[in-house]
């Protein structure tokens, strides 16, 4: 399954015996066999009031990490359907709470959204604890070292900032907010490194402004000189008294906008999923993502055509193939060897862990 | 004893060694490492979830992990404990997904076609009148700031319709409030607000052949009122996207736009609902007053010639209220 580049360095010269070799993500799993899964969870889900829809996650977690793999093995989900549920529950509770207090004391709401806000960051880095340390591979689980201090810095501060600057700490804030993230997870006791820098994210940005401005003058001058052409502007703006072909072509001129912006969210998208995974690193082994616009574009296109035609029996079918994309267009480059990772310590404590971890660690849907 | 070959890792490092195991008894598994071989009690093990294609995988109690190559090994290892139940018996096979998904079907349609509505109905007529109340007002005073300009019809005018209201209704009060308003955007029309309030533009006044007529369409929209129709709108439209949302669940922005057409469409066919009650309200209503229930008819008559034959002509998925037609046709088998 591996693809072995033999870009031993002997090659350039150097005389250290570290192997380079490039290993891909794969997805195996078919549409055809989530399609199952997913039919019978939403009937169990419906039956039982909700109450399945914990079960139902990890089922689906189960079957894409189950089907996810990467040199030979496949990663593990190891969340147990009663601490979903749990923290599902918790968060139902203090939605209906929220309901009856704003219904009562119209007031204390604003107070209601500053615990809100207060919890925040302690949510976020709950929520990424939970994902992380319920996912394995090679019987090692990922961490996440918490920290509220800075969870609350990207994703409160910085935010407000941004707005307060009319967007112009935009890309630092999203830069920031990654960064976060990928720096405080952890394989086992392997630290996961973030290696770009807030100019990358600028450049981005700059790059695909200037794009979608072009993009929008040039559609915006077709239009005029169309219309100048077939005299949209004099008839009436009255709908009723517009003869249909006019109005065609002023619903294909909307779906030309709606398409052009379409198109550009896929290059967005694309390039920004490249720079994340281009710089995340663990030790000296780096990822490879190589997102491909056009391809992301016509899955979009297609999956949304698919549902809609299928009256929503083909959410399956999009759902796997936009994961098996996303997938399949991530390497990673190891050097050397990946067998020499250890468990972290809570591994030792696996079984009170899981129980303290349980009372904390809830999955709250974020 | 049959020999069994997995992926073996430890849970304290990454690094993996082939492993062969085999059933020494019916309690105890032989686990042979290329270093060592031990035993595990069969009880302590955790079995992965079986699921479609999902290669098994054997959780030991001190962290170690085991990974099979198949469904069939894990079977010759731990012999029918492993057949996955019911949920993986309806998952895997066609057919019994065919009858899940007809199911499935049943259940939403019914709920949206029958449960939802009648559930909406039945909260909306307990709720307090408060709600009811206070939904007219803040519905009046969002009109009033942006669509609805004060009268200009006559005070004759206005109490020509408002006297005749009174002596259908008899010696009791009037329990509706009729508020008369000019209005661009709605044309001739008249609207059931919520709070009893009725509000009817200056324009139907207008174009109505008498003032039966404009009672008619009052009746129409007491209709609306008697039978709290706006409450139960906005419950069954909340109550039916959240369904249909929960079908979508998280799938992408572009996606659950898909979903937005059908639930739309959904609404509107509430809505047309809606109109045909209040029509058969207006009947039995006109009737009781001792007026013809043609009334009614003629004055949508009078409507479709106002609005042209364009608007409302073919009635259908995407209109708010049945077409005209429609409405007049069974009007007539009253």
């Amino acid at each position: 399954m591996s693809i072995k580049s033999d870009l031993s360095t002997e090659a350039s010269g150097m005389t250290t015996n570290v192997s380079i070799t490039e290993q891909p993500f794969q997805f195996t799993g078919k549409a055809s066999q989530y399609f199952g899964i997913w039919l019978v969870n939403i009937l169990l889900t419906v039956l039982t009031l909700g109450v399945y829809s914990a079960w139902a996650k990890v089922r689906t977690q189960c079957f894409f990490y189950g089907h996810t793999f990467f040199a030979g093995l496949s990663f593990d989900y190891l969340a147990q359907p009663l601490s979903i549920l749990k923290g599902w529950s918790i968060a139902a509770a203090l939605f209906i709470v929220f309901a009856i207090i704003n219904e009562l004391w119209p007031v204390t709401v604003l107070l209601f959204y500053l615990c809100l806000l207060i919890a925040l960051p302690w949510l976020m880095n709950v929520a990424w604890s939970f994902r992380c340390v319920n996912s394995a591979y090679r019987g090692l689980r990922f961490r996440f070292r918490k920290d509220y201090r800075a969870a609350a810095e990207v994703y409160i501060g910085l935010p407000l900032l941004s707005v307060l600057t009319l967007g112009v700490l935009l890309p630092y804030m999203q830069y920031r907010q990654k960064q976060f993230v990928f720096e405080r997870v952890a394989y086992g006791q392997t630290d996961f490194s973030f290696t770009a820098t807030a100019k990358d994210f600028y450049r981005l940005y700059v790059r695909t402004s200037l794009i979608a401005v072009l993009g929008f003058l040039s559609i915006l001058a077709v239009t005029v000189l169309v219309n100048g052409v077939t005299g949209l502007f004099e008839t009436s703006s009255d709908l009723a008294e517009m003869p249909s072909e006019l109005v065609w072509l002023g619903g294909s001129q909307s779906a030309l906008f709606f398409l052009g912006y379409l198109c550009w969210y896929a290059y967005f998208k694309s390039l920004m999923i490249n720079l994340v995974w281009q710089h995340v690193r663990i030790e000296e082994h780096c990822f490879i993502s190589q997102v491909n616009w056009q391809r992301l574009l016509s899955l979009y296109i297609t999956n949304a055509l698919g549902i809609v035609l299928s009256v929503g029996l083909l959410i399956p079918w999009a759902r796997v193939r936009m994961y098996r994309y996303y997938t399949q267009t991530k390497r990673l480059t190891i050097q050397g060897s990946l067998d020499g990772f250890v468990a972290g310590q809570q591994q030792k404590e696996s079984a009170t862990a899981q129980e303290v971890g349980d009372v904390f660690d809830v999955d709250l849907g974020l | 004893m049959t020999e069994v070959c997995a992926v073996f890792v430890d849970g304290q490092h990454s690094c993996t060694q082939n492993a062969k195991l085999y059933r020494l008894s019916a309690e105890e598994l032989k686990v042979c490492l290329p270093s060592r071989n031990f035993t595990v009690c069969i009880a302590d093990l955790r079995v992965s979830q079986a699921l479609a294609a999902v290669k098994p995988t054997l959780y030991f109690p001190d962290g170690q992990v085991c990974y099979l190559e198949s469904i069939e090994d894990l079977r010759l290892l731990l012999g029918h404990q492993t057949t996955g139940g019911v949920i993986y018996f309806l998952e895997n096979h066609s057919l019994a997904l065919l009858g899940v998904l007809m199911v499935v079907v049943l259940l939403f349609w019914g709920s949206i076609q029958y449960a939802v509505p009648w559930g909406a109905k039945e909260v909306a007529l307990r709720l307090p009148d408060d709600i009811d109340r206070s939904l007219g007002e803040h519905t009046l005073s969002l009109l009033e700031a942006s669509v609805l300009e004060p009268s200009e019809l006559t005070e004759q005018e206005q109490t020509a319709v408002l006297d005749y209201m009174e002596t259908l209704v008899g010696q009791e009060e009037l329990e509706y409030r009729i508020l008369f308003r000019a209005s661009k955007y709605f044309g001739a029309n008249a609207l059931a607000i919520g709070a009893r309030t009725i509000v009817v533009t200056d324009e139907l006044v207008r174009v109505m052949a008498s003032v039966e007529h404009v009672v008619a369409v009052l009746a129409h929209e007491i209709g609306h009122v008697e039978q709290r129709h706006l409450l139960r709108q906005i419950l069954q439209n909340s109550i039916s996207s959240l369904l249909l949302v929960s079908l979508t669940g998280d799938v992408s922005s572009l996606e659950a736009l898909a979903a937005a057409l059908p639930t739309l469409m959904l609404q509107l066919q509430y809505s047309r609902i809606f109109e045909e009650e209040a029509d058969a309200f207006a009947v039995d209503w006109l009737h009781s007053k001792g007026l013809s229930p043609s009334l009614l008819g003629e004055a949508l008559a009078t409507l479709e010639e106002y609005y042209g034959q364009d608007l409302e002509q073919e009635g259908g998925f995407f209109s708010t209220h049945p077409a005209t037609k429609q409405r007049l046709e069974s009007l007539q088998s009253y």
